[in-house]
């Protein structure tokens, strides 16, 4: 059965890491040459012994990440070759149904099956990054004016309210006679974004490392702020690192989560929630989720190609997600349906958005 | 200064150097992974470049 998206694109990992493996097996080549040599020339006093040890430890060192990479580029190949065999089986064993427009296919993977191959990248990631403790930071954030909203009622609706630009977070309360509820809306990485940006690239890394990270610390602010306590519903929604944070969160227990809904999110990076409905939504042209690796049993995975075929970041793009949650709106999955009405909220609400900035870098 | 059968070696520790220098330079991969990659390879490209220099004086 031939693909109808390209899948076999997919070969990012391989090509870079193989290109660095390259290189830092030329700078060991050198570098063991000088250690090797140091016989001859290290026997001249102090400052050369000293030396020489230095080198020695700068050979072992680059030794240690060229193996940590190679570790990598040994299993990016299986993993990549076996994310492709996966998406054919399944979309075979599933006769896909067509969605929306001829071609389009639309094709569901539980936990453990889709992905259960593919090695977390991060777990390399934790092993180049420099140990260290959890790190509190300062970070500021700020409520911006309050505004109407009503419920949200669909996934395309929660996904459509993930904020853009510099602010990073919404949250949206609704009061009934039941009591409060909240929808919290978080958005992706900023990859431009320094130092006082909570949701930069490295706040990823110190999710993953740490169970902690400044972004994170934001969420909780704001989530105090908007009122959410330990005993008001609420509903996560986050595309990419505002998923995992979204992820963090309800594993957290801090919160009484009815549910969490990601796209385009690696969800493997952060511990995966086992008690509370989850729905992850992937494009497998997405090149960000395939870093989470293995999702744990528990998750519920949809992978459903792009729709204007867009591929590598194109295809993280919250805008791309939105046609592919309608297209799992308007399934009639018992699942889906069941976690749309339990998470319905009622009456109008108020939604506010909430900027955040880290005061201080951590050393 | 000069070894049976060995290149110099602070010219050794420069082309450590220069290989780590342009495996920092790849543009092919991006991401988190990237960036504790890149970190880890500056601080060996930085210490092999004091270490040539100081080779240079030593020796």
């Amino acid at each position: 059965m031939t693909l109808a998206f390209p899948v076999r694109d997919i070969t990012y990992s391989g090509d870079a890491l193989r290109g660095r493996l390259d290189d830092l097996s030329t700078a060991l080549h050198h570098g063991t040459t000088v250690a090797v040599s140091s016989s001859f020339w290290a026997h001249g006093g102090a400052d050369r012994a000293i030396l020489a040890a230095r080198v020695r430890g700068l050979v072992s060192e680059i030794a240690r990440v060229r193996n940590a990479v190679y570790s990598v580029v040994q299993t990016v190949p299986t993993a990549e070759s076996a994310r492709v065999t996966t998406l054919e089986g399944a979309i075979c064993a599933t006769a896909p149904t067509p969605v929306f427009g001829p071609g389009s296919l639309l094709t569901t993977a539980w936990s453990g099956g889709l992905w259960a191959t593919l090695r977390p990248l991060f777990t390399h990631a934790r092993e180049f990054a420099p140990q260290r403790a959890v790190t509190e930071t300062a970070v500021a954030v700020t409520a911006l004016s309050p505004r109407t909203s009503h419920p949200p009622r669909t996934l395309r609706d929660r996904i459509a309210r993930i904020p853009r630009g510099d602010t990073h977070i919404r949250i949206d309360r609704f009061d009934s006679s039941g009591g409060s509820r909240f929808e919290v809306f978080l958005s992706g990485t900023n990859f431009a974004g320094g130092a006082e940006d909570p949701w930069n690239a490295s706040s990823n890394l110190d999710l993953a490392a740490t169970g902690s990270s400044p972004a994170l610390q934001a969420v909780r602010s704001a989530m105090d702020a908007a009122g959410v306590t330990r005993h008001t519903p609420v509903v996560l929604t986050g595309h990419s690192q505002g998923g995992l944070i979204a992820l963090a969160l309800a594993g957290s227990g801090d919160f009484i989560v009815d549910a969490v809904i990601t796209i385009g999110t690696p969800v493997g990076v952060v511990p995966d929630v086992t008690n509370i409905p989850t729905v992850h939504i992937v494009h497998p042209e997405d090149p960000i989720p395939v870093l989470g690796g293995v999702i744990e049993r528990g998750s519920s995975t949809w992978v459903v190609p792009a729709s204007n075929g867009e591929r590598w970041f194109d295809a993280h793009h919250r805008e791309s997600y939105l046609p592919s949650a309608a297209a799992l709106d308007a399934i009639d999955d018992p699942r889906l349906t069941a976690l749309r009405a339990a998470i319905q909220s009622t009456g109008t609400g108020v939604a506010r958005d909430y900027r955040a900035i880290t005061l201080d870098d951590p050393p | 200064m000069a070894f049976p059968s060995f290149p110099d070696p602070a010219d050794e520790l420069d082309r450590v150097a220069a290989a780590l220098e342009w495996t920092l330079h790849r543009d092919d991969w991006w991401g988190p992974a990237r960036r504790a990659f890149d970190a880890e390879v500056v601080l060996l490209r930085d210490e092999a470049r004091l270490l040539a220099d100081e080779l240079r004086i030593a020796l």
